[in-house]
């Protein structure tokens, strides 16, 4: 069942996983111990539940922040100052 | 004295000024405005000290913007500046708030996670993915120290890595981790209050009825 590559994956434990949640959603793994990762996640429902979560987590502190700001007249004050500096707009 | 002028822009007028420059200007590092000011704002928490820290970092990066690196990552240089000027300004009015950085930032992942574990076994976990969040994430970020805000604005919502957020604030990579992991940490509780507040843990049954419908 398992590929070549698979095997040489060492087998990690739910503590080891867990503690690699945030480094493995921000994929700052290196290879293997990503790898490890994943490879628990498909067999432990438990460790698998809390990635999810912390993953829909992630995703709504992302949505919740990523509101632009409305820069309109900012823009203009920024322009106005950088124009007090010799600044040409096109 | 020296100072690293690709960093914090330059304090003098611009050397010469030219139309090509400045139409490079405006359309490589006005185009990051939005960016900035939202950013700012992470760090001041105050809409109209934003809006001063952004026109600075823009005046900054125009007088400094001869030492900027052509192919460089310019809104990540705009972000280096901006955090520049907020740290004198803050030392400056003397509100500099030294907090000690998060704990390991390994125990602040295992808190992270047994607060998970407590939340499904009130049946909060359910809830929390399935109402509009927003307006308490954004309470609580604001309720975080501006160091935390601003690993939170960088890696969560700029997408930056570890070691480019760690570029743009001048710390270790290693800090960069325990405060992020740590401000997750705070906002996910906030989170799980906001859900419990709500009602919901005391009505388990109700809200998966609910969700089923």
């Amino acid at each position: 069942m398992n590929s070549s590559s698979e095997l040489l994956v060492r087998a990690i434990d739910c503590d080891t996983t867990v503690r690699r949640l945030w480094d493995y959603l921000d994929e700052e793994l290196e290879t293997m111990p990503y790898a490890e990762v994943e490879a628990h996640l498909r067999d432990c429902v438990h460790c698998a539940e809390h990635f999810s979560f912390a993953q829909a987590f992630l995703g709504a502190v992302n949505t919740s922040l990523q509101q632009p700001r409305e820069t309109g007249s900012l823009r203009e004050q920024v322009l106005n100052t950088l124009k007090a500096e010799g600044f040409r707009a096109a | 004295m020296t100072t690293d002028r690709s960093i914090e822009g330059s304090t003098e007028a611009p050397v010469s000024a030219s139309p090509e420059r400045d139409a490079t200007f405006e359309r490589e590092a006005l185009a990051c405005l939005p960016h900035v000011a939202r950013f700012a704002r992470s760090l001041t928490r105050n809409e109209s000290e934003a809006d001063d820290l952004t026109q600075e970092t823009f005046l900054l990066a125009y007088r400094g913007y001869a030492t900027f690196q052509v192919g460089g990552d310019v809104r990540r240089w705009l972000f280096s500046i901006c955090h520049h000027a907020w740290l004198r300004t803050s030392q400056r009015q003397q509100r500099m708030v030294l907090t000690p950085d998060g704990d390991d930032a390994e125990l602040e992942t295992m808190g992270a996670v047994m607060g998970h574990v407590a939340a499904q076994r009130s049946g909060i976990d359910r809830f929390v993915t399935g109402i509009d969040v927003g307006p308490a994430i954004r309470e609580a970020v604001s309720q975080l120290e501006p160091n935390f805000r601003a690993v939170v604005q960088l890696v969560d919502v700029d997408g930056y890595a570890y070691d480019e957020a760690a570029a743009v604030l001048e710390i270790p990579v290693g800090t960069v981790r325990s405060r992020l992991f740590r401000a997750r940490r705070l906002l996910q509780e906030a989170l799980l209050e906001f859900a419990r507040d709500a009602g919901v843990a005391r009505m388990p049954s109700i809200m998966r009825q609910d969700q089923s419908s």
